[in-house]
C-alpha cells in the first residue's frame, strides 16, 4: 500500500512537470501543448480519483457511486436500494472479485437513475399536482 | 375489466415477485426478472416499476429486519395482492384475444 502510494504521489509531479513542458512549449506550437495538456488534466484527475479510493477499504461498495443515487431516489427508498445493491456487491465480491463488482455497482448505478429519477419527478411533481386538480 | 391495465414490464415486475414467493424483495426479484428477461436489469427499474404498481394497488410492501451484509439497512419486502393477479390474468387475455385475431399462435 506505502509502494502504491508513493508510486501515486511521483506520477503526480511527473504529470505537473509534464503540465509545465506543456505550457513552455505552447512558445512552440499551440496544438502539441493543448494535447499534453488535455492529457494532463485527464491524467490528474484519475491519479487523485485512485489516491482518494485507496483510503476506503476495496471490501466496501464505492461510496463514490453511492453518492448519484442519493439525488436521483426518495429519501424512503435510498436505504433499501443502497441495502439491495451492497448485498448483490458482497455476493459478487466473494465469487468473481473485486474488480467485477465494482463494475456491476457502476453499471447498475448508471442504468438505475433515469427509471428512478423518472419515478422521483412523478411523486415529487406531478402526483401532488393530480391530487390538486382532482381536489379542485 | 380493471381500470388500469398492466404494461410490459409491469407484467414482467409481477411475475417476478410471484416466483420468487414470501421472500420477494430487491434482490431477488431483480435476478428473477434478469434471468427471465435475459440481459441487464437494473434496480432502479424494480424499485420505480413496484412504486407504481403499489399505487395502482397490484402490490404491497413492508419493511424488513437490517442485516450486517446488507450494511445495517433493512429490506423492503413484496407481495402480488388479489387485484394485481387479477390485473395479470386480464393481460393475458387481451393477449390471446389479440392473438387470435392475428392467426398468431402464442405457445
Amino acid at each position: 500500500m506505502k509502494m502504491k502510494t508513493w508510486l501515486t504521489d511521483v506520477l503526480v509531479v511527473t504529470t505537473h512537470l509534464v503540465s509545465i513542458g506543456a505550457f513552455l512549449m505552447s512558445i512552440v506550437s499551440l496544438r502539441v501543448s493543448l494535447i499534453l495538456g488535455l492529457v494532463c488534466v485527464a491524467l490528474d484527475g484519475y491519479l487523485l480519483l485512485r489516491r482518494h479510493s485507496t483510503n476506503r477499504s476495496p471490501k466496501t461498495p464505492p461510496k463514490f457511486a453511492e453518492t448519484f443515487l442519493y439525488f436521483a431516489a426518495r429519501k424512503e427508498d435510498v436505504e433499501y436500494l443502497v441495502g439491495d445493491l451492497a448485498e448483490e456487491y458482497f455476493e459478487l465480491q466473494a465469487k468473481f472479485g473485486v474488480r467485477t463488482a465494482k463494475l456491476w455497482y457502476y453499471k447498475q448505478i448508471v442504468i438505475s437513475l433515469l427509471p428512478l429519477f423518472r419515478s422521483y419527478c412523478y411523486k415529487a411533481i406531478v402526483a401532488p399536482i393530480a391530487r390538486a386538480w382532482n381536489g379542485f | 375489466m380493471s381500470k388500469t391495465i398492466v404494461g410490459g414490464f409491469e407484467e414482467i415486475v409481477l411475475l417476478s415477485v410471484l416466483q420468487v414467493g414470501d421472500d420477494a424483495y430487491g434482490v431477488k426479484i431483480r435476478q428473477t426478472a434478469e434471468e427471465a428477461v435475459g440481459r441487464p436489469v437494473s434496480i432502479g427499474a424494480i424499485y420505480a416499476t413496484l412504486d407504481r404498481l403499489e399505487r395502482k394497488g397490484f402490490v404491497t410492501s413492508w419493511k424488513g429486519e437490517a442485516k450486517p451484509e446488507r450494511g445495517g439497512r433493512a429490506k423492503r419486502y413484496f407481495k402480488v395482492n388479489a387485484a394485481g393477479v387479477k390485473a395479470l390474468n386480464e393481460a393475458e387475455t387481451i393477449r390471446k384475444t389479440l392473438a387470435v385475431r392475428l392467426n398468431f399462435e402464442i405457445a
